[in-house]
């Protein structure tokens, strides 16, 4: 009933085929030009190298930093960013020299070679010291990110002690959207946050697809799932964290929006774990309002919606129309 | 020779990959020589329900409906395609299908009425059924809702074999989540069916049903929620009105094709005509009886669609018009529910409620709902409803029921039932929550073994 109609006019649909033409005439041109590789890789090395180097410029770079912790995650990012572009260049520099060098020269054999111990100690052992130097470098930021850092007001058992978090929300993934609880500001805070995931409470506040904080809020997360794996990713926070079946993940954030920032910013939460069909739908909002009071005013107008025991206000055409 | 056979397998291995990568390509429209399908599926007789509770949810991957298992315990299923062979009228068939398209056109470009009845264009825009909106919602409904719902709201899309409970199928005209007042009528006339108000659909479209694979919609925005819900009603009226004509038809029953189906006393008859002109603005109040009488007899196929479109887009403009009043609350707002409201409720539940929800919907037996699906009474204690959390929502459950999961309205009794339904839903708020409920109500509901107080004492 719902078949599938092909477009002609869908740009998508000429691509698979022009890589396709692209990659049969590059094969049959090489057997008659010998640097017809040496071309390819120069121009696509160049045109990756230029795209990086310019992406910062235009736009293409990395989403705004949004959490305490985002710009230690930059860093990260743009050390490896620089280990990794620099090997880029070195090894495909390699290769291009060996392309242009080692070419096939019609008539002859090609020279078979063994190996070479020392070469192959090299790019081994250095590759290992670095990543190893990666794996150091990274600690402190992973171990603040998993809440076993310095931030005094996260209890480093979530089981036990509580933490002194301003909002304390779950957020419960399913195939597709997110449900999320928050629990009452002003309500004492618990000896086992963790508990509450699985156990609501009276005056908890439901709402679905929309997480609202505001900067500086010492966020609470408990995440979890109703049926598959699922991932809360918000690229802003520079926050992905799985959620399993059957667990609560604890996680935690505190939004950070540039100073003078004066509207609500809306953040995209995607899922980033391929859970289904419509994995590409499981979307929601982080929504930071620009400082507490207006946090405050959302939280208490929702709650009030929540508990109303009034009809709601008419809407629609027929509504209208009498207004 | 091995490399020319590398050579060889190259060619089909990138061909099958550009192909593999391009099945994802398809339009974002409908198709504009696509027409709704026929109903084919069986119209399930549920008169006499089953005399035996369904055996269990069906299996992941197998129909909602259990056709077999329904036919074996004597409930009556009309087939469609037996239709051809009922000798009501010549060629039946083929004119229901044109008189399905010339109202309702295609998914492409769906409208409301038929270009010869400007009548039900006139009623179908007073209720927001325009043909850009339904166009919009058209495109939005094959986007986020055909892969559950089906293309013509049959609620057997590609996935709906693995959710449970089944998609909704749309076309019966009926809906669970509604805030309308009931119309009472003599005996012997075809019911006003209770229809949803614009509120309920949007509600349910923005929250999602919690519980049930239907999601919420919400960062759509309300312009297009509400072009999916005329496109919703576009379907369901559709829907419903190939399933009466087919249902009539089926029963080789001429009389289901007359809005006036019985000769009832003239008195009645008046008070009913009466009713319909009132709430519906149908005809004219002082109008003459045999008259009215006449113009509810339909003698083609023909002139009943056109009544029949007529009549439902007016309940629907009454519906809205005439929401469930919802007493004032009788306790302080801004306050814990009383104790006293929580026992008077529980008091009311013990009497009407567990028979269906047997340990407050912990052990409840599954039944059927009309559509021939399995349903199961609500565990209570859960806290999560699919007709939403607000105590209004709640209050409309109790004082309209659920017609189509046969949960009956609650009797709140005469002497005041305001506090009584109020009653009720303080005792279903508390209920998930045993630090809410009075001591001797928390012992009789969760027992002295099974008390746990929240999360954190
Ligand atoms: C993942 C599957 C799924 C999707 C997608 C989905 N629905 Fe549903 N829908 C359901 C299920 C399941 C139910 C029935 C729940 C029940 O009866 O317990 C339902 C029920 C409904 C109802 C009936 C509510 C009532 O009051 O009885 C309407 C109307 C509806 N859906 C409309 C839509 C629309 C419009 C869309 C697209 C915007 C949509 N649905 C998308 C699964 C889905
Ligand atoms: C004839 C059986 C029956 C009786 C009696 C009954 N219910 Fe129900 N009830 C149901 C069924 C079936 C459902 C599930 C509907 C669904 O999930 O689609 C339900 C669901 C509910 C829900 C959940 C609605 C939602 O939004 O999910 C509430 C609340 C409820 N019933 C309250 C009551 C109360 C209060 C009474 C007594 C006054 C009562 N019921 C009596 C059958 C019954
Ligand atoms: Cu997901």
């Amino acid at each position: 009933m719902t078949t599938q109609q092909i477009d002609l006019s869908e740009w998508t649909f000429w691509l698979p085929i022009a890589f396709t033409i692209f990659g049969i005439g590059l094969f049959i041109l090489s057997r008659f030009w010998t640097r017809a590789w040496f071309a390819t890789f120069t121009l696509t090395i160049a045109g990756v190298t230029a795209l990086t180097v310019a992406s910062p410029f235009v736009g293409w770079w990395l989403p705004a930093q949004g959490s305490s912790f985002s710009g230690e995650v930059d860093n990260l990012f743009l050390l490896i960013m620089f280990l990794t572009g620099l090997f880029f260049l070195l090894t495909e520099g390699l290769i291009l020299f060996v392309l242009w060098n080692h070419a096939p020269k019609p008539g002859t054999a090609p020279l078979p070679i063994h190996g070479d111990h020392r070469l192959e100690l090299i790019w081994t052992v250095v590759p290992g010291i670095l990543l190893a130097l990666i794996a150091v470098i990274q600690m402190p930021t992973w171990a603040r990110m998993k809440g076993q850092g310095n931030e005094s007001w996260l209890s480093a058992r979530y089981e036990s002690g509580g933490d002194k978090a301003d909002l304390l929300l779950t957020v419960q993934g399913r195939q597709w959207e997110w449900r999320v609880r928050y629990r009452d500001p002003s309500a004492p805070p618990l000896a086992r946050p963790l508990e509450w995931a699985t156990h609501p409470e009276a005056s908890d506040l439901h709402a679905v697809n929309e997480v609202h904080a505001y900067p500086g809020a010492k966020v609470r997360l408990l995440l979890r799932t109703q049926d598959v794996i699922h991932s809360f990713f918000v690229p802003e926070l520079r926050l992905k964290q799985d959620m399993l079946p059957g667990r609560t993940v604890p996680t935690w954030f505190i939004p950070t929006v540039p100073a003078g920032t004066s509207n609500e910013t809306r953040w995209e939460i995607a899922c980033a774990e391929l859970c289904g069909g419509n994995h590409y739908r499981m979307r929601g909002h982080l929504v930071i309002h620009p400082d507490k009071a207006s946090f405050e005013t959302w939280y208490s107008t929702a709650a009030r919606e929540q508990s109303r025991r009034s009809r709601p206000p008419e809407t629609g055409p027929l509504a209208r129309k009498t207004n | 020779m091995p490399q020319m056979q590398s050579n060889v397998t190259w060619f089909p291995a990138a061909l099958l990959m550009a192909l593999a990568t391009l099945s994802g390509c398809g339009r974002v429209e409908w198709n504009d020589d696509l027409e709704y399908p026929d109903r084919t599926s069986s119209i399930v007789v549920l008169d006499k329900p089953p005399d035996q509770a369904p055996p269990g949810f069906p299996l992941p991957g197998r129909p909602a409906v259990v056709p077999e298992w329904l036919t074996a315990r004597g409930v009556t299923l009309l087939n469609p395609a037996s239709m051809s062979e009922k000798p009501w009228s010549d060629n039946w068939k083929n004119t229901l299908h044109d008189e399905l398209i010339s109202h309702f056109a295609t998914p492409g470009k769906p409208r409301l009425g038929a270009p010869d009845a400007p009548a039900l264009t006139v009623l179908a825009n007073e209720l927001g059924l325009t043909e850009s909106k339904l166009a919009e919602g058209a495109r939005l409904y094959r986007r986020l809702c055909v892969q559950c719902h089906g293309m013509s709201g049959d609620g057997v899309g590609a996935s709906s074999a693995w959710l449970s409970p089944a998609p909704r199928d749309l076309r019966t005209g009926d809906f669970k989540f509604i805030s309308t007042a009931e119309h009472k009528l003599p005996s012997g006339f075809q019911p006003l069916k209770a229809r949803p108000r614009h509120e309920d659909l949007v509600r349910s479209l923005r929250s999602g049903l919690e519980g049930t694979s239907m999601p919420s919609f919400a960062l759509l925005g309300d312009e297009s929620l509400e072009a999916i819900a005329a496109y919703v009603l576009h379907l369901s009226i559709r829907g419903e009105l190939e399933f009466t004509v087919m249902n009539g038809a089926l029963r080789q029953d001429r009389e289901t094709l007359q809005l006036v189906t019985k000769s009832p006393e003239q008195e009645e008859l008046i008070r009913y005509k009466r009713l319909l002109s009132t709430t519906l603005e149908w005809e004219d109040p002082e109008a003459d009886v045999d008259d009215f009488v006449a113009k509810q007899s339909s003698p083609s196929i023909k002139a009943y669609a056109e009544k029949y479109i007529d009549r439902v887009l007016r309940e629907y403009i009454a519906a809205n018009k005439n929401p469930l009043p919802v007493p004032a609350y009788p306790y302080p707002e801004n306050q814990p529910l009383p104790a006293t409201s929580i026992t008077a409720g529980h008091t009311l539940f013990k009497a009407q409620c567990v028979n269906c929800h047997a340990d407050y919907g912990r052990q409840s037996d599954l039944r059927f709902d009309i559509w021939g699906s399995v349903v199961r009474p609500a565990n209570l204690t859960q806290s999560q409803y699919k007709g939403g959390r607000r105590p209004v929502d709640l209050y409309y459950r109790i004082a309209r029921g659920i017609p189509p999961c046969a949960m009956p309205k609650a009797n709140l009794g005469d002497t005041d039932p305001g506090r009584a339904g109020w009653d009720l839903v303080n005792f279903l708020q508390a209920l998930p929550h045993p630090d809410q409920l009075p001591s001797d109500v928390r012992e009789q509901v969760y027992g002295p073994s099974r008390i746990k107080l929240g999360a954190n004492p």
